[in-house]
């Protein structure tokens, strides 16, 4: 299934520090590696403040590496590379454009034509389910349609790379087990590689070829699992499946020391 | 709240919005005929609108208010234009934006309606020093609204445009001018009514029409008519123009729910 075995990203020896509110310096990641292959589903999970957007922002481009090799694609990030697709926590849509306005977005700015695009978008929305709702605005559809909006205007740039920030963090339970189920069967359609950053061990698992733990700040790889479950997976049956609860106890393990130094540092 | 009740709200409110400004006028009339209040001090509906219509039919009324309104929507339109552009550019620019701020706020406070005498000595009795004291009214209100219009903006969103490969004019013309829109209407709002009072006041310094020179006039032979009936003409005339700012910002912000516009 997967076209070749090539690396998508490969991080080596990733540091940051920050120079907080009190002028002192303050380390984010220390020595990060990471890699992932191409078509490859690779789920961060860690606690909050671990310094897991950070890492996906050195990688989109947004944040300039300060120390450690960064690799994207086959070749060190020097600019933004529209070959990978980046997923906010929000949904950042704009406003006064419709649905399908926004999921164009990224085709505009790469300047593709009119039409076709419009016929992309259409095609990516009604298999995000949202045939029907194309010239509503944001404010007019709910937040879980808006996260599937969101998910479609990086899709229908059909990216190499897939960035995912909580994506379905700030959605109810319903709603995030529907989308995540939409969001599964486009990808196995597809395989693209993805990097997810959630705190929802349950949703990692569900999702990834691999799970990857980072300690409290400052964020270290700490475990990275194969998650061998079968593909297609349902969401659903999945989630009673044994080896699905080992896997849950197996990461839990790593993680819960993590949370609990997470929560003493904030308090 | 369902649809029905609300327009049945909006009905209510109409119709009280016409009973409070009819007994108003007529409240005044009979105060005034009644002997209640002195005509000669604070006039009476009638004599305005009687001394309206004579000056709307000799030509008077409009050629002064043909006068006042070029000055004032002159002002306007400069004042908007320099306003928004240096707004941009200030909130674009962080560097330029953080070392001119203080400068801004400092104009700001400055009572700039004072500056009227100096505009009249620089630039005459004509047309050039109104329109000048309009635009200097303008022009920082504007740039200000603008200014924080763009400091407004998700930084969510402009990650979302420089990940998508946007270029620095495609984030201007796709994110923040858009986001702008409120801003530059409420400005919008507020700056007619300081285009017409630096019109107005520029008349007031010095003048041979316009209808700051008619309120003035009439001031002098002691007319309290001649003064109430321009200024309220003129305060319609502004007051026109927010609605229609306001009709104009409503298409424009058509995405945005009706109590958030």
């Amino acid at each position: 299934m997967r076209r070749d075995e090539g690396l998508s990203l490969s991080i080596r020896g990733l540091s940051y520090a920050l120079r907080d509110r009190s002028r002192t310096m303050r380390q984010i990641l220390d020595n990060v590696d990471l890699s992932v292959r191409e078509g490859e589903f690779v789920s961060v999970v860690g606690p909050s403040g671990c310094g897991k957007s950070t890492l996906l922002n050195f990688i989109s481009h947004l944040l300039p590496v300060q120390q450690g090799e960064l690799e994207v694609l086959g070749a060190p990030v020097q600019a933004f590379n529209t070959k990978v697709g980046y997923v906010f926590q929000q949904h950042a849509l704009l406003p006064w454009r419709t649905v399908i306005e926004n999921t164009e977005l990224g085709l505009e700015v790469k300047g593709e034509g009119r039409e076709e695009r419009r016929a992309r978008c259409r095609e990516v929305l009604a298999q995000m389910g949202l045939a029907g709702f194309e010239d509503h605005y944001p404010s007019e559809i709910s937040g879980g349609m808006r996260q599937r909006v969101s998910l479609a205007r990086t899709l229908v740039a059909e990216p190499e790379f897939i960035l995912m920030d909580e994506p379905f963090g700030a959605l109810d339970a319903q709603t995030k087990v529907l989308i995540q189920e939409i969001f599964l069967k486009y990808w196995e359609q597809h395989r693209r590689s993805v990097l997810f950053v959630t705190h929802d061990l349950g949703e990692a698992i569900a999702l990834s070829d691999r799970v990857v733990v980072m300690s409290a700040r400052p964020g270290r790889i700490i475990a990275d699992h194969v998650i061998d479950l079968p593909r297609p997976r349902n969401g659903e049956r999945l989630r009673s499946n044994p080896r699905f609860i080992e896997y849950h106890d197996l990461l839990w393990s790593a993680l819960r020391d993590e949370a609990a130094n997470a929560m003493q540092v904030a308090q | 709240m369902n649809s029905l009740s609300r327009s049945n709200d909006a009905n209510i409110i109409r119709v009280a919005q016409v009973i409070v400004l009819t007994s108003f006028i007529v409240l005044w009339e009979i105060s005034a005929r009644t002997g209640l209040t002195n005509v000669t001090w604070t006039s009476s509906p009638f004599r305005i609108a009687d001394n309206f219509w004579t000056s709307l039919m000799s030509g008077e009324l409009l050629n002064h208010l043909r006068v006042t309104l070029s000055e004032a929507l002159a002002g306007l339109a400069l004042g908007a234009a320099v306003g928004i552009l240096l707004g941009m550019v200030l909130g674009v620019s962080r560097m330029v934006g953080a070392i001119i701020e203080p400068f801004i706020m400092a104009l700001n406070c400055l009572p700039r309606v004072a500056l009227g005498p100096l505009i009249v000595m620089y630039l005459g009795i004509g047309f050039a020093s109104k329109f000048a004291l309009a635009f200097s009214l303008v022009v920082v209100p504007m740039m200000i609204n603008v200014f924080e219009g763009i400091r407004s903006t998700d930084p969510v969103l402009v990650n979302l445009l420089r990940t998508v490969g946007a270029s620095r004019m495609q984030v201007f013309f796709k994110l923040l001018l858009p986001n702008c829109i409120p801003w530059i209407f409420s400005a919008l709002r507020v700056s007619i009514s300081f285009a017409m009072i630096g019109a107005i006041v520029g008349e007031f310094i010095s003048a041979r029409a316009g209808i700051g020179y008619m309120i003035d006039t009439a001031a002098g032979a002691f007319n309290v008519t001649g003064m109430l009936m321009p200024l309220i003409v003129l305060m319609l005339v502004t007051f026109t123009f927010d609605r229609l700012f306001v009709m104009l910002r409503n298409r424009l912000l058509h995405w945005r729910p009706a109590d958030q516009r």
